[in-house]
């Protein structure tokens, strides 16, 4: 029974094929685990992934072979490499500890849909009214600063105005800044100097005097 | 007890006392082979009684380049230093300081340094926000560590320049510490050394009130001293003969066992192992130990509109480690999430700019 065991192991290891131990972790862009989530290879449900994010099994295959791993992927979020995944069945051993059999590991990163991103502005005025698409989301404190978090699509524009109808000696106006929301959490600076504006005094002239000419 | 500089066989010591100068009191820098100084490093707050945090000697050769990176003579981990921030050159007169090109600059008694600038007893050189005060003579009568750390000189010291010894040990004249580390100031902190280097004109200068040195603050590596491969021999041969013999034994067992022993294939995700098979190593990661956390001191209703001004101005000039600093400040209560936010953003950027 035995040889017929070891012919068996021996016919299918000559052509490569056999059980290959995967790891694939299933992780946002920032380190945070998906737990719970079923993970599929060529279509067929293989496992869900563990607290850690990881789940560990073994996968039928040759050696060589392209396997596609897949996710149904969780509300809010998006792959974050537009290039199919998959991984190639490979036989790996740790040379450093004792020939150990090592898994094919593979990473599924997510990246969210939306992000939050710090507005800081620096506009050297107090009381000013600091709007996003027309919203106030802050105003000046005294120093003239503000800040506020803003909730956006990365890759969207941003744009942020300073509100000076109330002031209208500042100049400029009602200035705004516009941003490309990044793929990352990022700070966006508003820098804006602001001049006082003085009317010009009008100048009244006197009626000419109006009366005899003098020969 | 001092700490004596070895001396050739020969007994021809080779080594340079300087002469005091007329104005001021000398730091004595003892040159013997390559010798110049030692450096001691303190960390930790001078007013508080609690015992340094850490404390190491360091031997000096002709030059020192102190920085963050591993390149660095002296490696101090701080976000504020440069890979290689600053060299201390002695030059046979007088020690110098020079800035290589560093991001936070170097500072001579506050006034930046631009070419090699010599450095002399009560000078205080800032490294980013790393102080390094070089003390005279005498200014630290109470310090526990002053015979640990003192610079000595041999018996072949002129004697125009030798001292008398306070303890009595050796004959040996006691000399000072040559430079002290201390951390730099929190503004607003209970506790604050900044009489320590602050120069008080600077006290509201923005970044003395934004610079911190707080846990992150460690003395990573300590130089090796060279090794005498010969001495070693001379002085220890029977030890070194039997001590390869064994190991010549060992390495012989260990590959007779795995000889006995052909490796096991094993299923990496297996729970159980077979019987008798060793269980695997526990591997410990290597970490930095627990650092003392310093207390960041939150920021009061009346003084946040000042510190988010000075927090927004710093991170727009690209001061990220001094914008952190008050970032925190602003964030320590936990009300402020647009400060917590800046504090997890400019931290993860540090981790990322790491190498």
């Amino acid at each position: 029974m035995r040889l017929v065991l070891a012919l068996a192991l021996l016919s299918a290891c000559s052509d490569g094929s056999g059980r290959f131990p995967v790891s694939i972790s299933v992780v946002a862009d920032d380190g945070t685990p998906f737990s719970d989530m079923p993970v599929n290879f060529n279509n067929t449900v293989g496992g869900r992934t563990g607290a850690d994010g990881k789940l560990r099994t073994h996968v039928l295959g040759k050696e060589g072979q392209k396997i596609a791993v897949s996710i149904a992927m969780p509300k809010g979020y998006k792959q974050s490499s537009t290039a199919a995944s998959s991984l190639v069945l490979r036989h790996l051993v740790d040379t450093t500890d004792n020939g150990r059999t090592l898994p094919v590991e593979h990473t599924i990163k997510l990246s969210p849909l939306v992000r939050q991103y710090a507005v800081l502005v620096r506009a050297g005025q107090p009381g000013l009214p600091v709007e996003a698409f027309g919203a106030e989301q802050a105003v000046t404190n005294s120093e003239g600063v503000a800040m506020f978090l803003y909730t956006g699509t990365p890759g969207d524009e941003l744009q942020i105005k300073l509100a000076t109808t109330a002031h209208p000696e500042l100049r400029p106006q009602n200035p705004s800044s516009s941003f490309v929301l990044g793929q990352k959490p990022d700070a966006y600076v508003v820098k804006e100097h602001f001049t006082i504006y003085k009317a010009p005094v009008k100048k009244v002239h006197k009626p000419a005097h109006v009366g005899p000419k003098k020969l | 007890m001092s700490r004596k500089i070895p001396q050739p066989e020969d007994g021809a010591t080779r080594q340079t006392v300087l002469p005091d100068a007329p104005d001021e009191k000398s730091t004595r820098m003892v040159e013997d082979s390559g010798v110049m100084a030692q450096l001691k490093a303190r960390f930790g707050d001078r007013d508080s009684s609690a015992p340094e945090e850490a404390l190491s000697l360091y031997t000096l050769p002709d030059t020192v380049v102190v920085g963050r990176g591993s390149a660095a003579d002296w490696q101090l981990e701080d976000d504020s230093l440069s890979r290689k921030h600053a060299q201390f050159r002695w030059n046979g007169r007088e020690l110098t300081v020079e800035d290589l090109g560093s991001a936070n600059g170097t500072k001579v008694n506050g006034k930046g340094v631009v070419r090699p600038e010599p450095v002399r007893p009560g000078d205080q050189v800032q490294l980013g926000t790393v102080v390094i005060r070089f003390e005279p003579r005498g200014s630290s009568p109470a310090d526990p560590d002053a015979q640990a750390t003192r610079l000595v000189e041999t018996p072949a010291a002129r004697p125009q320049d030798r001292e008398v010894d306070n303890d009595g040990d050796d004959g040996l004249a006691p000399l000072q510490p040559v430079a002290t580390v201390v951390k730099a100031p929190v503004a607003g902190a209970p506790k604050s050394n900044a009489q320590v280097f602050r120069p008080p004109q600077s006290a509201a200068r923005p970044d003395e009130v934004t610079a911190t040195w707080d846990a992150s603050a460690v003395l990573v590596k300590q130089k090796e001293p060279s090794l005498d491969v010969r001495g070693l021999w001379h002085t220890h041969r029977r030890v070194l003969v039997l001590g390869g013999a064994a190991a010549w034994i060992a390495i012989l067992l260990i590959v007779w066992t795995s000889l006995e022993k052909p490796p096991v294939e094993e299923d990496p995700f297996a729970t159980q192992r077979p019987a008798g098979d060793k269980p695997a190593p526990v591997v410990t990661p290597l970490s930095t130990p627990a650092l003392p956390t310093v207390a960041v001191v939150p920021a009061s209703p009346a003084e946040r509109p000042q510190l988010l001004a000075q927090a927004v101005a710093a991170y727009e000039q690209g001061r990220l480690v001094d914008s952190l600093g008050i970032w925190r400040r602003l964030a320590a209560d936990g009300s402020d999430a647009g400060a917590v936010y800046m504090v997890k953003l400019i931290e993860s950027r540090q981790k990322q700019d790491q190498p």
